[in-house]
């Protein structure tokens, strides 16, 4: 368990030290917005739940909670994702 | 362009329902099956995917115990096996295809783009005197000899271009103001005379004898410059002439009548409002017509028609349009007085308009309008100054000195 700490504070300050980016390095997740209608994501491991109030991703490091009204997948693939609606939160879980 | 490429290649509509949707699309996801739209109503899920995708779904249906329900298939596949039963309805898609292809190797249309003295009538003929005509095959119109016909044929053209566009050919010429005299009568030896009677106001002579000078009163026919120009010997005898082409500004005055009448009664074209239309159509040289000759006394017939045309240069030989007969009379109505003065003075005023767009100027005007029953006559003279001295070619010269002129 401790060596797998050290390894991921020393994998984090190479990535830091080298700035590469943070999806790249971390496995983040890549979320856009366009206004409060449509959000693109990328970097995802999965969905976990989709209705049409509420989409929840599964990302690298966290839950994404989409919450909204009409949401509608508009294309889902293995690398991104677009949702379209009416976007009334983003949560990270 | 998305949606166009997901239609050529087709796709389909399902419904999923059962336990575990979302592993169905995480699946889906992980063996690169591209799900779009997907619509959640309650527990059921809509989404569409290629069709090939979908024959690859049966071992994730298996896995997640999900039940899939075909709801629509949209795209070319599909409509192409539809179409297999219409073999009537493609046969004549196709040719009708392959006879607009046909059709675009023929010219439909022949337009002049600014018309001048050549009109397109002349134009029309002329081309024909070339075996350029309506339905002539397009890759045997040699443009650079039309153009250089073109200009051979009526010397006022300076400059053409002719280019095709389309099923159309687009002639476009320009045309020289003056015309050009023939040089050898430029060269030839002439005399100026007067053209009118009048005074001379001034005379510059550039070549040529001046047989007249300011303030001297000329009649028509008058020599006004001599090109015949005597040469002395030592004791002023004449050695012989040299003849030139006489060039003078001569600036004449002169009186102009001017004379116009206008009935007081005059009869105007009223139409009554009766109309009949009927519908034409020409395919080629044939042409149909709906038309039956009106029984009105008098009328005016109306033609309009039109090309028929695909997209904007592909003009086909076929011509529709309706033919209107409008029914008229004239009524007979009488002008007042002042109305008659006004267009008496209108006529004079563009009278005097012309005169000076011919380069003369108006020194003096003597022109009244008098009644004289139910006419209304404008009469009088003008006084004027114009350019005269008219080139007359010395035909035979004698060394003697003796000229016959023509």
């Amino acid at each position: 368990m401790r060596k797998t700490k050290l390894f991921d504070d020393a994998k984090n300050h190479i990535s830091d030290a080298l700035k590469l980016p943070k999806d790249l390095a971390k496995g983040e997740a890549l979320i856009g917005l366009t206004g409060r209608e449509e959000v693109f994501i990328e970097n995802y491991k999965g969905i976990l739940e989709c209705t049409s109030e509420v989409v929840m991703v599964a990302t690298g490091r966290c839950r994404v909670r989409i919450v909204g009204k009409n949401l509608k997948v508009s294309y889902y693939t293995n690398d991104e994702m677009k949702i379209e609606g009416f976007l009334q939160q983003i949560l990270f879980l | 362009m998305i949606k166009f490429i997901r239609s050529f290649r087709g796709y389909v509509r399902i419904r999923v329902d059962g336990p575990a949707p979302q592993r169905f699309m995480n699946l889906c996801s992980v063996h690169d099956i591209l799900l779009w739209d997907i619509v959640v109503d309650g527990y059921v899920y809509e989404m569409n995917l290629f069709v090939k995708d979908f024959f690859r779904l049966r071992p994730i249906v298996k896995k997640t115990k999900m039940k899939v329900v075909l709801i629509e298939k949209k795209g070319l596949p599909f409509h192409v096996q539809k179409w297999k039963k219409r073999k009537v309805f493609i046969c004549g898609s196709f040719f009708c295809c392959i006879g607009l292809y046909a059709l675009s190797f023929f010219l439909w249309d022949i337009q002049l783009v600014q018309e001048g003295n050549l009109t397109q009538e002349m134009l029309l003929s002329f081309l024909q005197d070339q075996d350029v005509t309506y339905g002539c095959y397009k890759k045997e119109i040699d443009i650079d000899h039309i153009e250089k016909a073109l200009r051979d044929e009526y010397p006022f053209i300076i400059w053409t271009s002719c280019r095709l566009e389309g099923t159309r050919l687009f002639v476009e010429v320009k045309e020289n103001d003056k015309t050009v005299e023939e040089t050898d009568a430029e060269q030839a030896p002439c005399n100026l005379y007067a053209t009118v009677d009048g005074t001379i106001v001034s005379i510059i002579t550039r070549s040529g004898i001046p047989k007249v000078k300011a303030g001297d009163v000329v009649k028509k026919g008058d020599v006004l410059v001599v090109g015949e120009v005597p040469v002395y010997n030592d004791d002023e005898t004449i050695k012989e002439y040299m003849y030139v082409q006489s060039d003078a500004d001569i600036r004449l005055e002169t009186e102009i009548s001017y004379e116009d009448k206008r009935s007081l009664t005059y009869q105007k074209k009223v139409y009554t409002g009766q109309e009949k239309t009927s519908y034409y159509w020409r395919i080629h040289k044939n042409s149909f017509s709906t038309a039956r000759l009106p029984d009105y006394e008098e009328y005016d017939i109306v033609t309009d028609l039109k090309q028929a045309k695909i997209l904007e240069d592909f003009y086909l030989p076929v011509y529709y349009g309706k033919i209107s007969y409008r029914e008229y009379r004239y009524e007979d109505l009488i002008y007042t007085e002042k109305e008659a003065k006004a267009l008496l003075m209108y006529e004079f005023e563009k009278f005097c308009k012309t005169l000076q767009q011919k380069g003369v100027q108006i020194v003096e005007k003597n022109v009244k309008i008098e009644k004289n029953g139910r006419t209304l006559r404008a009469g009088g003279n003008i006084v004027v100054e114009m350019s005269d001295g008219e080139p007359e070619l010395i035909r035979r010269m004698k060394q003697t000195g003796e000229i016959q002129s023509e």
